[in-house]
């Protein structure tokens, strides 16, 4: 398993944010991430895809950032979760996350909901 | 050994500093171990988790007021098990009083979930009775 650090994007799309994350989402390298998430949450969009596709690693930090962002985008916008591999996906199962969070196969499924 | 690959080290004792490399560097170790061992993707990604949620909780909770005391990991992994046991010098807690953080109420609390994480994944998880102290134990499934 590569420890690779982390790399976060975000885009403004017609329908909302796209946030694509890349990499470990461990204790290490949260700042990155967090540092994407308070303007995506201020800007109030009606929707946030989270292409997960990149993601290798995740730990409870990692998830307590999205929940950080579930939470700001509430109550008019939500966040999706796309291409999250196994691993990861297990993750927001073992948490009981995806009772808050949908996760998709890809972007385009989660764009069609 | 002339000429052949170096192995990667089975067992150490580290004293760690909460500083992200000195935090990766035993990750990797430990990891690296583990590959080596035979260890697929899937253990070696419950490996890495609760290795970094002990360690994250220690310096978080354990270390509050001791910001540059160490903590204290001493690994073993070998064919058939990884054993992690994470040290800090705080004053300890009682896991048992740690919500339970898949409650309704708790689910969108951004914190709360590393101690949960840590048994789900691993095979056995025990504290001392002081709870400054995790021995984890990860135990390859033979089909592995």
């Amino acid at each position: 398993m590569a420890n690779v650090n982390l790399q976060v994007e975000h885009r403004t799309e017609p329908w909302g944010v796209l946030l694509t994350v890349r990499g470990s989402a461990g204790v290490t390298n949260l700042s990155e991430l967090d540092r994407h998430i308070l303007p995506i949450v201020a800007s109030k969009p009606a929707l946030v895809v989270l292409d997960a596709s990149g993601l290798e690693f995740i730990s409870s930090l990692g998830i307590g950032s999205f929940t950080t962002l579930h939470r700001g985008l509430k109550p008019s916008g939500q966040l999706r979760i796309a291409g999250a591999n196994a691993n990861v996906r297990a993750v927001f199962e073992r948490t009981k996350l995806t009772t808050l969070l949908a996760l998709f196969d890809s972007v385009e499924d989660a764009l069609r909901g | 050994m002339a000429g052949g690959q170096p192995r990667a080290r089975s067992n150490a004792k580290v004293s760690l500093l909460n500083e992200p490399d000195s935090i990766r560097a035993v990750e990797r170790e430990i990891l690296e171990a583990a590959s080596t061992h035979g260890y697929p993707e899937a253990a070696q990604f419950a490996i890495r988790l609760a290795l970094e949620e002990a360690v994250f909780n220690a310096f978080r909770h354990g270390h509050k007021h001791l910001p540059d005391e160490p903590v204290l990991v001493d690994w073993t992994v070998s064919r058939g098990s990884v054993r992690i046991v994470v040290e800090d010098r705080g004053p300890g807690f009682t896991p048992d009083a740690v919500p339970d953080p898949t409650h309704e109420d708790r689910l969108e609390l951004p914190h709360g979930r590393g101690v949960m994480l840590m048994k789900a994944y691993m095979t056995q998880v025990e504290y001392n009775d002081r709870g400054n102290r995790v021995t984890m134990v990860y135990q390859k499934p033979q089909d592995d």
